[in-house]
């Protein structure tokens, strides 16, 4: 995965970069929240693992704008912090985060999350294309819902996704059907 | 003095495992201590200059360094120097800096006792500060 580490320890931001390469893990570090943002902005990361405590903008705002932003993808996202305790935990889970590791971080576990993370975009992913995947037929353009029924694709699109349809008349189908009448 | 050992055994055993090689190792172990005497420094100015979210801040990123080091006395003091600083009423005192310049001085030469450090040198020395 591509990991975006944020950390304005260098010798964390070091310890997590390098454990993470071994994972086989691709790394971008930052050294704050904002350059971990245009950093976020201008790359396609699967993973942000950032620290909470960052001069300028931290971790759980760098997570609130994550998770503002309208993006195609979904992007897991990991504190990794000192900071400890259930009311931490909750503020840092409340911000948008998906996990919350605290620090000293071992490898084994930090490997077994980073697992769990990849399952879930994968998920996603899938999720995503099979919206995108619709059956239709060749012929009449009737779509096939998850009852095994064919029905129009405008009664389809509006039962199966979130799609709102305003119905018109193309030209084609004017000059076709409603100007013979009239 | 009963100060008790400036680094945790475990954490560091767990560095060593996880670098791999001496090189990498070496390069942590750098790393760490010119972050760690940047940030006591960045810590000493806002205590003579007032600033309380650089002291705040300082101590925080001290305090995260020392525990993925396994520094446990430096894990105390930083966090001693975090809390107080969230206080207004509260003033970080020189002798408690101090303090952590010893202990910093402490790590160093327990970290090169580890053979944390390529060929036994590694980065500069504490600049006049005996370790205990």
């Amino acid at each position: 995965m591509k990991i975006l580490v944020a950390d304005d320890d260098d010798f964390s931001r070091l310890l997590l970069a390098r454990t993470l390469e071994k994972l086989g893990h691709d790394v971008i570090a930052a050294r704050d929240g904002h350059e971990a943002w245009e950093k976020f902005e201008s790359d396609d990361v699967h993973l942000v693992i950032s620290d909470w405590v960052m001069p300028g903008l931290d971790g759980l705002e760098l997570c609130r704008r994550i998770r503002r932003r309208e993006s195609a993808s979904y992007t897991y996202v990991i504190l990794l912090t000192v900071m400890e305790g259930k009311g931490n935990y909750l503020e840092g889970m409340r911000a948008g985060a998906d996990d919350f590791i605290t620090k000293p971080f071992d490898e084994e576990q930090l490997a077994t999350r980073l697992a769990v993370a990849k399952r879930i975009l994968s998920l996603q992913n899938q999720n995503r294309q099979l919206a995108l995947l619709i059956p239709i037929c060749m012929y009449c353009k009737k779509a096939r819902n998850d009852r095994d029924y064919w029905e129009q694709l405008d009664r389809f699109l509006m039962e199966q996704t979130e799609a709102q349809l305003s119905h018109g008349i193309c030209p084609g189908c004017y000059e076709k059907y409603v100007r013979p009448r009239g | 003095m009963g100060l008790g050992p400036a680094l945790d055994s475990a954490t560091v055993a767990r560095l060593r495992d996880m670098a791999g090689d001496e090189a990498t190792l070496d390069s942590l172990a750098s790393t760490f201590l010119s972050e760690a005497k940047r940030l006591v420094a960045v810590i000493r100015n806002a205590v003579e200059r007032g600033g309380a979210d650089d002291l705040y801040v300082a101590a925080h990123t001290l305090k995260g360094a020392s525990v993925n080091l396994g520094a446990i006395r430096l894990i105390d003091l930083s966090r001693g120097v975090e809390q107080m600083s969230r206080d207004q009423f509260v003033a970080v005192t020189r002798e408690m800096i101090e303090e952590l310049e010893t202990e910093l001085g402490r790590v160093e030469s327990a970290m090169r006792s580890e053979g944390l450090f390529a060929g036994g040198g590694g980065a500069e020395e504490m600049r006049g500060r005996q370790p205990e």
